[in-house]
Order: C-alpha cells, then structure tokens, then sequence
C-alpha cells in the first residue's frame, strides 16, 4: 500500500512537470500561432497585405473584418528593417511581436509625431537617426513579426486602405553613407494571407513598450 | 522486471495526467489574469511579453494576434448574460452605450475565429456604422432573420462568439476592464 502511495506521488508530481513543460513550449511550437503560420509562407523584411476578412477568406483567426493587416516578418540580425507607409488620415496602429506572440512595443496614429506610419526596428548594436518622424525602436529578439493595422470606418474604405496598404514597404535599412548598396525596397506583396517577432524597449523610442 | 513495469505504468500514468490537464486547460480556455464582465471575458495579459502562461498558451492555440491591453482590449463571450451558450439560430439584443476608444468594432465568429456567412455579407459594426439612440446607447439585434436597426446577420445553428475590440482605449477601461460598460446580450428568441 505504502509503495502504490509513492508510485502514485511520483506520477502526479511527473504529471505537473509535464503539465508546466507543455504550457511554456506550446506559445513557441503551436503550429496555429502567429509566427508559426507566417513564417512558412512569408520571406523575411518584405511587407505582405492579408486580404481583408470575409465569409471566404480568414487571415488569421478572430481577425477583425474592419481591419485592413499589413505583416512583416523581420529579422534584424544583419541589418535595421524599416516599415513605413502613407497612412495620413486614417487611424492606425504598428504592433511589434516576439515568435512567441508577445507584443513588446506598439503605437497609434495618436501618438505618433508623424501622421504616417514610420518605423526603424534596431538589432543589438545597431544604432540610426532619421529625425523626429521616425520612431526607433529596439527589438528584443533578431526576428519576429510587425503588423500595420489600418482601421476603417465602414467597408466602402476597403479599397482605399487597401490601397495604402499595398504601397507600404517593409525592408533592410542600410544608411545612405553605408559602403554597401541598400536591399531593394520592395513593395507589400498582396496575398491571401499570413503573420510575427521580439523586440525590448530602446531609449530613444516613441510610443509604448513593454 | 515487476519494479520496471510499475515504473512504465505510473510514467505513463504521470505523462497522461499532464497532457491530459493541459489539452483541458486550454479546450477550456482557463487562465489565470480572465477578468469577467457581464456575459464577457477579457484576457489581461494577452499579447504581453511576460504573461500569464496559460493564456499565451491560449492565445498560440487560437491563432489571435492581439495587441498589448494599453493598445487595444479584446472582450470575447460565447454565451449570453444568463450564461446560457450563444446559438447562432437564436435572435440576442445587444444593448450599451458608446465606448471611449479611439477605434472599436464588434463583431461575430465561428468557434474556429472564421466570420459567418450570411447573404448581407456584413460581418460586424464598428462605432461609425452602428446607429445611436438620442441618449447614446446602441440596440443591435444578432440574428439570422432579417431586422430592422442594427442588424448583425447569422446563419445556420450551433454555437458562436462575439468579439468586442477597443482599439485605444480609455485609460481608465485599461486599468480597470471590468469597468468597461460592455453590451448586455439578452437572448430574444430561440427556433
């Protein structure tokens, strides 16, 4: 009797190590989680627009049908990455996330000094200045996810914000006085759908951190 | 050999208690920072760096890309103010006042996050779209029948959600949520 008490102790206390071991792994390996989902289908630094929610289309789950999304898969290891897009007008917000899903920094059209979206993620030992109308921020982690989110009124907006949403760039920043020709700046690839990212506060950041 | 077969059934027994508990945790939706107001729960932590792990757990199960509380408040029910389960075949009156955010919308789901086909094509209201009673308040009607006003169409039978998203909220609802005069959702009429 003495023995089965302890064989049992031993499966319950093996159970909760299992239990807490599955809770912290599954933000990183869920195959259903942001960066999961995008980062087979989204090359890195190049902007992507997810075709606005409808009966037929779900870019991810619980998206809002209002919200136009523009995704951006960084990876700052080598170099900067800039998003920025027109965006006068319209409220909108720029979320940075971590591949696990969580949201280090994030600002909106009412904070922002300038009334269009412009963002230049730094890596470790980065550094830039680009004036007042960009907001620098520090990633916390070399790659992860930025999101626009462009809000509409009505659905009649859809197309234009659709529109500024195609014309937004997401690419390697490498300053004008580098030796090393800049990457192309791509424009935002229109597809179906698709999602994330890190990043920790840096002093010279606008907006909200986390 | 009989000490090395109790070892393979209680490990056994021990890793099924934990996955077991875990696939419940998050079928379930339990974590530790749910605040419940009214019929709605709003997941504090969610799309934070550091938080609770059961609902980052959750969160990556779902799919949800959320956005920091400071930034936007994400208030998801599947079930009315009587607790009963929502039915997508049943008419709801969602009745409140505006909300104080810069942008917010509310919306209907399928259990999988997908909106509801419907021949209206309309998938949600946002604080533009909804009509506004003289004293500020909203009634929009959630049915599969057609409906005078507010009208956000379903379709078919079985459960649903609904998703209150408060992008820029007042400061006040973000550090108190359960403060936020959210919608009261009064189920009408069942087939």
């Amino acid at each position: 009797m003495r023995g089965m008490v302890l064989w049992l102790s031993v499966a319950i206390v093996l159970g909760g190590i299992v239990h807490i071991a599955a809770m912290l792994v599954i933000p990183t390996l869920a195959p259903m989680s942001a960066f999961s989902r995008f980062e087979a289908t989204m090359q890195s630094n190049q902007a992507r627009v997810l075709e606005p929610v409808d009966a037929k289309q779900m870019p991810f789950p619980f998206a809002s049908p209002d919200v136009v999304y523009v995704l951006c898969r960084y990876d700052v290891s080598a170099t900067p990455v800039r998003l920025s897009a027109s965006t006068e007008n319209v409220y909108w917000s720029v979320g940075i996330y971590e591949p696990d899903g969580g949201n280090y920094f994030h600002i909106n059209s009412m904070q922002s000094t300038s009334p269009n979206a412009d963002i230049l993620l730094l890596g470790r030992g980065q550094e830039a200045d680009l004036g007042n109308d960009v907001t620098i921020v520090r990633a916390t982690h070399p790659s992860g996810l930025i999101i626009l989110r462009l809000f509409m009124r009505d659905r009649t907006m859809v197309k234009s914000l659709k529109e500024k949403a195609t014309a937004a760039r997401c690419s390697a920043f490498v300053p004008e006085d580098a030796d090393e020709e800049p990457d192309a700046t791509l424009p935002a690839e229109d597809a179906d759908s698709s999602p994330a990212e890190d990043v920790d506060s840096s002093p010279a950041v606008t907006g909200s951190t986390n | 050999m009989r000490s090395f077969i109790k070892f393979i059934i209680y490990t056994t027994i021990g890793i099924t208690l934990g996955l077991g508990s875990t696939w419940y945790v998050l079928d379930e939706g339990i974590s530790l920072d749910a605040v419940s107001v009214g019929a709605w729960t709003v997941r504090t932590q969610a799309g934070q760096p550091i938080a609770d792990p059961y609902t980052s757990a959750y969160v990556a199960r779902i799919g949800h890309i959320p956005l920091n509380i400071e930034e936007a408040i994400y208030f998801f029910t599947s079930i009315d103010d009587e607790g009963v389960p929502l039915d997508l075949a049943c008419t709801y009156m969602l009745t409140g006042p505006g909300l104080r955010s810069a942008w917010w919308s509310l919306s209907a789901h399928l259990p999988d996050g997908s909106v509801i086909d419907n021949p209206a094509q309309r998938f949600s209201f946002t604080q533009a779209t909804l009509l506004f009673d003289e004293d500020q308040t909203f009634r929009l009607t959630v049915s599969p029948q057609a409906q005078p006003g507010n009208w956000l169409p379903t379709a078919g039978s079985g459960p649903f959600v609904l998703v209150l998203r408060l992008h820029g909220p007042a400061a006040d609802y973000v550090r108190a949520p359960e403060t936020t005069p959210v919608p009261g959702i009064e189920r009408e009429s069942c087939p």
